[in-house]
């Protein structure tokens, strides 16, 4: 039976995740290799081969990120009180909420990201361009690496609490990390899979994103201040009395 | 002959080609899962929709070509239409 500590620490890693899961670079890329692929009448498939490959590249991606994280971490806690890298956490987090709130998207039709226009393009042609499930392997890779200012700030905070588990729960927390932060690319995955038009997948993201980008905000910055109060707030008072 | 220029003039203006606009519009009509006879029939009919426009005129941007073909496009299927315009805005 896990104990109180160990429970908070997974809600922790899985509203994270969740936070994670709705940064929507990742589904856009999917959307748009799906959109090529069934363009350029390819059979259902090679769709779901190439899909499932480019899941497979992101979940990959994001397991050596968040491992990475938590070896910087684990080097660090031994130098740094660990309040103070908890205190670092917070900060990010709330500065990225606010970033999320006021930059996200850009204000223009469709589901266009703040990010360089010559990154978008590459991106695009990438995707277009992609017909070997290798190809949509590395494509997945790089949809995680190219959205890293925004996903870093989750995966730092996962990661964090990672450290602090025993190996068991360390392995829990990956899989929950993992299974959270990949929802929104399994959920378009499973509708394409099943034949769902990707017009009507992209015009719901588009009728959705303030919505999303409004959540994703308030995610990171409730998270902030959870995470504030909990691992600096409550044990600096212990420590005072 | 109809002259397509490009958009923002960066290249060459080319000679209009149904085949250029049959297969992008087709392309649209796939991604919303239409049928592939059905999607090439409505490629056509949207191909001759945006010829009709065009025969008078000397000279068209590809923005308007996009721009007919998405008029002519929403008639037979509003979700290839909004497909075919906003690919380029999804990233």
């Amino acid at each position: 039976m896990p104990s109180l500590e160990v429970i908070t620490s997974l809600v922790i890693i899985s509203v994270a995740g969740l936070i994670h899961a709705s940064f929507q670079m990742s589904v856009s890329m999917l959307t748009l290799l799906s959109s090529h692929t069934i363009g350029s009448k390819r059979s259902q498939s090679r769709l779901v081969l190439l899909t499932n490959a480019f899941v497979f590249g992101a979940a990959v991606a994001i397991f050596m990120m968040l491992a990475t994280m938590a070896l910087i971490w684990s080097l660090l806690i031994t130098v740094v009180n660990v309040h103070l890298l908890w205190i670092i956490c917070c900060g990010l987090l709330l500065g990225l909420g606010v970033a999320v709130w006021l930059f996200y998207y850009r204000r223009q039709a469709g589901t266009t990201l703040w990010i360089p226009r010559s990154l978008a393009r590459f991106l695009a042609s990438r995707a277009k361009a992609t017909k070997q499930t290798a190809e949509a392997f590395a494509l997945g890779l790089t949809g995680v690496v190219a959205e890293i200012l925004f996903i870093i700030v989750p995966v730092a905070l996962a990661s964090l609490v990672l450290v602090q588990l025993s190996a068991f729960w360390q392995a829990i927390g990956i899989i929950v990390y993992l299974v959270t932060s990949l929802l929104s690319l399994l959920i378009v995955n499973g509708l394409i899979g099943r034949g769902h038009s990707i017009g009507r997948i992209q015009r719901w993201r588009e009728n959705n994103k303030h919505f999303l980008q409004f959540a994703a905000g308030s995610g990171l910055v409730v998270l902030g201040i959870y995470v504030y109060v909990e691992k600096v707030m409550t044990i600096a008072t212990a420590v005072a009395r | 002959m109809t002259e397509v220029i490009k958009r923002n003039g960066s290249r060459n203006s080319e000679e209009f080609s149904t085949e250029k606009l049959c297969n992008s519009v087709s392309a649209a009509c796939l991604a919303a899962r239409t049928p592939e006879g059905e999607a090439r029939q409505v490629a056509d009919a949207v191909s001759a929709f945006v010829k009709e426009w065009s025969k008078d005129r000397h000279g068209v941007t590809s923005d308007d070509i996009r721009r007919i073909a998405h008029q002519g496009l929403s008639i037979f299927s509003p979700e290839a239409a909004y497909e075919y315009k906003n690919h380029k805005l999804v990233l």
